[in-house]
């Protein structure tokens, strides 16, 4: 059995001072479980409890409860199974030798019985004694499950995205935690406007087609073009019916190689697409829209184009720059109010407006000039983004005072020049040089010409509709059968076979059959009738909550396996080859659920699952200071590493190493690889081990970055959280942070940290999560592969506290691998079994977890044994319809 | 009373320029109005708590001072009561869902379990006024929901002040147009038209419901009847909206109602808040609604207040740490919510509805379920109540409770001001505050 060496943090119970109330939570309910059992003297009541009654229960008893861990509520060996992970990081506390801190201490026999006890009871223990496959709540199907969903029962992406609200993260770590998926009071409300969006889309489908052209022309009859994101040009737009249409844009960038163009609907957007070339070219997309009055708006986005541009965070401006500007900019010129106008509340008014523009105008400026002094590019543009952007406003409030004096707009600059000696708004070419200048000076600095972007000619566009995207099934197909009260019958039960995800008796048809009946006896229209009764189908509870009711037993039944299945691996409800299957009552057979797998992780509804799975499990929701583009490249680098592994059965431990990854041109230029070429992402052998595995992507080292610097300890802390599966504690009140500037004083960012952990208060966790930082120094805050921070050579050895060593990032993903490969197995296992069950695990799946892990290392640790071996585990097929209360 | 304000529907429409189309039949039906204005019920929470100093009342009547983080309530001093030596607790997450349920799930205990009964007064409050208009409550928020755990406790707890009789977390809207959309998208002709099929669609729910409730066992039973709850909620929706409830309060005179041009929320934070305000007003105004909740805030918020002239990442200032620096800028962001606050209670000051305004009628509940962010306390939390719940509360004081008081005492005492006389609110051991008379 796996020894289970370090897994848990060796000072956890020490310096631990919030509440893990989860634990603490759990242990209360094992109480409960307790009256259930007979209490009788075990050897742990006899032998143990007393020992730990009389060196631990001073500090971990009701009363202190210190680092809220209470050891004094176990009475029995099944107590101490069941909170199984406190007392394997009390077993360490005792090997270690770190508790008890104070006397009495234990003698060495004393200590050898309570080790040798736990030893047996925690890593030796007879699971086949537990057979509890875990209650999973009923819930609703997620945002995501429920759009996938719908997609597939009509057969057509109808590329609709509801306002949802996101769905909450449950105790697993993920969206699909059955527990934590409530039903909010207006969800109805919600779930009737998407369903009756649906259904008409689906009845689009036997409209005629209609179209519209609308030439974009300007007066002279040149194709529009549009310059500023800020003044999109409006399209106004009635539609004949709910459903998909697609847009086709006729379009080129001008000026430039590259331009980006969005579309919105609604004030939603329904495209966004790199343009290229000066050549106008047709771009298409789909885009849902309900019937009736509709504003589009179509503009230049810097958003959308996929340009490599200088991937800058903001950050304060350094405090010594600051006070020169300050300093610099102390006296702004000041107009002052002439006489005879002393009395005009308009005029006096007018005046103050300028001046405050003028002092804004005037520290940009001399920002402007201080920054081009010191020929470095400012990190904040806060100051002097006006400049920057080549607008001094000052033009526009002049022009409001000409008009109230009564003189001409180039009288008021001459009279600024001459009260004041500062010119503004009148020479605009001194601040474009500026502009440009700086613009120079900073890609000098950064190597690294910025692109710029084009204008937008739009000739034309058109939109036509109903939209049959390719692959998709014809709803018309099956709508048009609607001829007859009998035929109706069946379509609405084809439609809610695929709801219900299973077969549907009469029962079950028979409301949504009243529906029908009474809508056409008062309408006199079939499809109007059917129309209302299939949207009472999307939103009945047997679509819209998982299916726990289908089985009494502890077995679930075929079609709830078949439905696991598919929301597991795609998201989504299951197929109709699953389903039959189910019929055929043959999904619980090995060889058939191999068969499957292999069918489901090489469907393109796999990526669902990776999608999902990953964004959840990485945490990688805080990338910032990129560009949206870019991130979506980073972002899908995972996922797609991900895929690969399972869909072509690959090892597990490429997660952490492998000699290839996704990119785009775009994240390739990022990484600084030659040879990509466009925006698709691809597989990109390499031929560095700098890159390659989940620590050394752009996403993860920029998602645990700060704004203003690289973080080594939330690297540090991903690391053991997210791959090592184990679990931190917060830090402890009362502890200094670092500041934002850290190591840009005379200190390396390292060095301020290590003398930073020297209170023993800290170092004890820090001691563990920092040097797994350290070592990827070299990556800095957004991910760029660097040799040095500032002037500063980065040095990224990192030495464990068991003295190991590793000198940069390609020793260490050798040593995870070496040393830590038990780990990381086990921690995939439970986060794909977790999310799988849609629960977080509890004490009695670790049967299954060992099982899986046996699996894993049985067949070379390939992927597919860990989906097979979930599908096939007891707590996948199984059920526990009562809660343990 | 004077009828000139009966105004024609033609007025009406034009008066309302480019605004939606609206049949204000149910506004106009005013013969049968009583014509009393309602007392409405209204919560603004913010999370992360104050600088326990900078929250600052003093006195009362004319000797009645509020500085610091309080001091932009001076526009309406006599109109604020200010309540010291609350004590509430719960941590980040807990202080925030039981902020109007006072409910507090202790440690070790199952918090889910418990929370589901605690229902929040906003929701009393709903309640009892639930067939007086057409929506019970307006909750709305202005950040996108949290998730993750937060010290082993789910942080999705965090993101709602407003909790169902049913155990039923209410999550706030965030996108105005949806929020305008659920008080006025009832009016579109479209809409009504569509009523009487929408309901026969909702009916197929219930001869299911039967078979349903049977077969699911115990420990589901309350996730279905959340599904039913939402049922019964859209029900009653259309039912008002086919046969809108007898008015019992016209107003005197009709706001412009316009619907959000954008799906989106507004880029400019400040901009969201108010326009969330906005629409508040415009329910309460029109009685729509009678109850509303705003959370600035979810629990544990790290939005960044950059846009304010010197303030930062809120949880982060609140851990001042007794930096200097840290708690100027914990202050302004302190600051800035008591301005958004008083936003929209000059607002309802601002409308007559004969000799009260809008405020004078309606309690507000504005404030932090934590005292000092740094620290979690939650003694003596900064809260105060704004209007006068239609004279019955007598405002500019300051009320210094004896310390140790139980906040839900507070919400007892409101409670008791919209007629609802508990003994006991959730189990929390709660007493009236006598002084807020």
């Amino acid at each position: 059995m796996q020894k289970l060496k370090s897994f848990y943090l060796i000072n956890l119970v020490r310096f631990s001072q919030e509440l893990d109330a989860c634990m603490i939570k759990y242990f209360i309910a094992f109480l409960f479980i307790l009256s259930q059992f007979s209490v009788m003297a075990d050897d742990f009541a006899k032998d143990i409890r007393p020992l730990l009654e009389r060196y631990c229960y001073k500090c971990h008893d009701e009363d202190v409860q210190k680092g809220d861990i209470r050891l004094d509520l176990a009475m029995t060996e099944d107590d101490v199974v069941k909170n199984r992970k406190m007392w394997l990081r009390t077993l360490e506390q005792l090997e270690s030798e770190e508790m008890p801190p104070k006397k009495p201490f234990p003698s060495d026999g004393e200590l050898g019985v309570m080790k040798k006890w736990f030893d047996k009871t925690l890593h030796h223990y007879d699971w086949s004694k537990i057979k509890n496959p875990g209650y999973v709540a009923l819930s609703r199907l997620t945002n995501e499950e429920y759009q996938n969903s719908v997609r597939d029962i009509f057969g057509v992406d109808f590329h609709k995205k509801a306002n949802w609200v996101k769905d909450p993260e449950g105790d697993s770590g993920f969206t699909n935690d059955r527990d934590n998926l409530s039903i909010s009071i207006n969800s109805m409300t919600k779930y009737l406007k998407e369903a009756e969006d649906y259904v008409d889309g689906a009845f689009s489908f036997k409209e005629k087609t209609w179209s519209k052209s609308i030439e974009l022309l300007q007066k002279n009859g040149k194709p529009l073009d549009l310059k500023y994101e800020t003044n999109p040009h409006r399209v106004n737009m009635t539609f004949p019916f709910t459903g998909l249409y697609e847009l086709t844009v006729n379009v080129a960038s001008k000026g430039q190689d590259k331009s980006g163009m969005r579309v919105m609907l609604n004030g939603r957007k329904v495209f966004g697409e790199t343009i290229e070339g000066a050549e106008i070219k047709s771009y298409k997309v789909p885009v849902f829209a309900r019937k009736g009055f509709s504003i589009l708006m179509l503009y230049p986005s810097r958003d959308d184009a996929a340009l490599h541009t200088d991937e800058r965070i903001k950050h304060p401006v350094s405090k010594q720059i600051l006070a020169k500007i300050q300093k610099a900019s102390k006296n702004p010129p000041q107009l002052k109010v002439p006489a005879k106008y002393k009395n005009n509340k308009k005029v006096v008014a007018a005046f103050k407006k300028v001046n405050q523009v003028a002092k804004r105008a005037y520290s940009s400026k001399k920002a402007a000039e201080i920054y081009m002094s010191l020929n470095q590019m400012p990190d904040d543009l806060g100051p002097i983004q006006g400049l920057l952007k080549g607008s001094v406003p000052t033009n526009i409030n002049n022009g409001r005072l000409a008009v109230l004096l009564g003189i001409s707009t180039r009288e008021v600059f001459k009279k600024w020049s001459d009260e004041t000696g500062e010119d503004f708004g009148e020479d605009y070419s001194k601040y474009r040089v500026i502009r440009d200048d700086f613009k120079a000076a900073y890609n000098k600095q950064h190597g690294h010409k910025k692109e710029g972007m084009g204008r937008l000619l739009i000739k034309s566009m058109k939109l036509t509709g109903p939209f049959l995207p390719e692959g998709a099934q014809n709803p018309a197909h099956i709508l048009s059968k609607n001829t007859s009260e009998a035929s109706a019958a069946k379509i609405i039960s084809y439609y809610a076979k695929k709801a219900f995800r299973r077969d549907v008796t009469s029962a079950d048809v028979e409301p949504f059959m009243s529906i029908y009946k009474e809508t056409y006896s008062e309408l006199k229209n079939k499809d109007t009738a059917l129309r209302d009764a299939l949207i009472s189908v999307l939103i009945s509870p047997k679509f819209l909550m998982h299916s726990n009711f289908m089985s009494k037993g502890t077995e679930v039944s075929q079609y709830q396996l078949a439905s696991r299945m598919a929301y597991f691996l795609w998201q989504t409800t299951p197929d109709k080859e699953l389903l039959s299957l189910a019929a055929k009552n043959s999904l619980s057979q090995e060889k058939i659920q191999q068969v499957q797998i292999q069918r489901m992780v090489a469907d393109e509804r796999f990526l669902d699952f990776c999608k999902s799975f990953t964004a959840e499990w990485l945490d990688l929701n805080n990338i910032q200071g990129v560009s949206p583009l870019l991130e979506k490249a980073m972002l899908a680098e995972p996922q797609l590493l991900l895929k690969r592994i399972f869909t072509e059965n690959r090892n597990i431990f490429e997660l952490v190493n492998a000699d290839y990854t996704y990119l785009n041109e775009l994240l390739a230029k990022h990484y600084d690889i030659a040879g990509v070429k466009g925006q698709n992402m691809r597989l990109v052998p390499l031929n560095t081990a700098k890159r390659g595995g989940l620590l050394t992507m752009g996403s993860m080292l920029s998602a645990t970055s700060l704004p203003s610097r690289t973080s080594p300890v939330q690297r540090g802390s991903w690391i053991v959280e997210t791959v090592l599966g184990e679990e931190l504690p917060p830090p402890p009140d009362g502890v200094p942070e670092l500041p934002a500037n850290a190591g840009k004083g005379k200190l390396s960012l390292r060095q301020e940290l290590e003398q930073h952990r020297q209170d023993p208060k800290c170092s004890g966790c820090h001691d563990r999560i920092d040097p797994y930082g350290f070592v990827l120094e070299n990556y800095d805050k957004i991910g760029r592969w660097r040799d040095k921070a500032g002037k500063k050579k980065i040095d990224s050895k990192m030495t464990l506290k068991s003295g190991e060593e590793c000198n940069d990032v390609v020793a260490f993903k050798d040593h995870l691998l070496k040393i830590r490969k038990g780990d990381i197995r086990r921690n995939l296992v439970e986060r794909t079994l977790s999310f799988a069950l849609g629960r977080k695990l509890m004490y009695y799946d670790e049967p299954a977890i060992l099982k899986l892990i046996e699996k894993l290392k049985a067949n070379q640790d390939k992927s597919h044994a860990l989906l097979e071996g979930i599908i096939s585990s007891y707590p996948f097929e199984h059920q526990k319809i009562q809660e343990e209360e | 009373m004077s009828k000139n304000w009966l105004i024609n529907r033609r007025t009406l429409l034009k008066a309302s320029g480019v605004s939606m189309a609206l049949p204000f039949l149910d506004v106009m039906g005013l013969e049968k109005a009583q014509n009393k204005a309602p007392k409405r019920f209204v919560s603004m929470y913010f999370p992360n708590g104050v600088y326990p100093t900078a929250w600052e009342a003093s006195g009362s009547g004319k000797g009645y001072e509020l500085k610091q983080v309080l001091e932009p309530f001076n526009a309406i001093k006599d109109k604020v009561t200010t309540i010291k030596n609350l004590d509430h607790g719960g941590g980040h997450i807990f202080n925030t869902s039981g902020f109007l349920s006072g409910v507090v799930p202790e440690k070790g205990t199952n918090a889910s379990k418990v929370l589901s009964k605690a229902v929040s007064i906003d929701q009393i409050i709903a309640k009892r006024n639930a067939q007086q208009t057409y929506l019970p409550s307006l909750n709305l928020g202005v950040h996108p929901p949290v998730q993750g755990k937060f010290g082993g406790v789910p942080r999705s707890h965090g993101n709602s002040i407003s909790w169902t009789h049913s155990g039923n977390k209410i999550e706030p809207e965030i996108y105005p147009q949806a929020a305008f959309d659920s008080l006025f998208g009832h009016r579109n002709p479209e809409m009504r038209k569509m009523s009487s099929r929408r309901q026969r669609i909702i009916d197929s729910v219930w001869p299911q419901a039967k078979t349903m409730r049977k077969q699911v066992s115990k420990s589901d039973e309350h996730k279905l009847e959340q599904y039913f709850d939402s049922v019964r909620d859209i029900e009653a929706k259309l039912e008002k909206a086919m046969n809108p409830p007898a008015k019992t309060w016209t107003p005197l005179v009709n706001p412009k109602i316009s619907r959000p041009a954008s799906p989106e929320i507004p880029a400019n934070h400040e901009e969201h808040v108010k326009l969330m305000m906005d629409i508040i007003l415009l329910g309460l105004w029109t009685d729509t609604t009678r109850v509303s909740t705003l959370m600035l805030g979810v629990s544990i918020s790290k939005f960044d207040y950059g846009f304010l002239p010197n303030a930062g990442e809120h949880h982060a200032m609140s851990h001042h740490r007794n930096d200097a620096k840290k708690i100027e800028r914990y202050n302004n962001i302190s600051k800035w919510f008591s301005q958004m606050a008083l936003y929209l209670m000059q607002r309802m000051d601002a409308v007559d509805e004969g000799g009260r305004s809008l405020l004078d009628n309606s309690a507000i509940l504005f404030g932090s379920g934590l005292k000092d962010g740094n620290t979690h306390d939650g003694e003596d939390i900064p809260v105060l109540v704004a209007g006068g719940a239609g004279g019955s509360i007598k405002s500019g004081r300051h009320i210094v409770c004896k310390e140790g008081t139980r906040y839900s005492n507070l919400l007892l005492t409101l409670l008791n001001k919209f007629d609802v006389n508990y003994k006991d609110l959730n189990e929390t051991g709660s007493k009236l505050i006598k002084e807020l008379a």
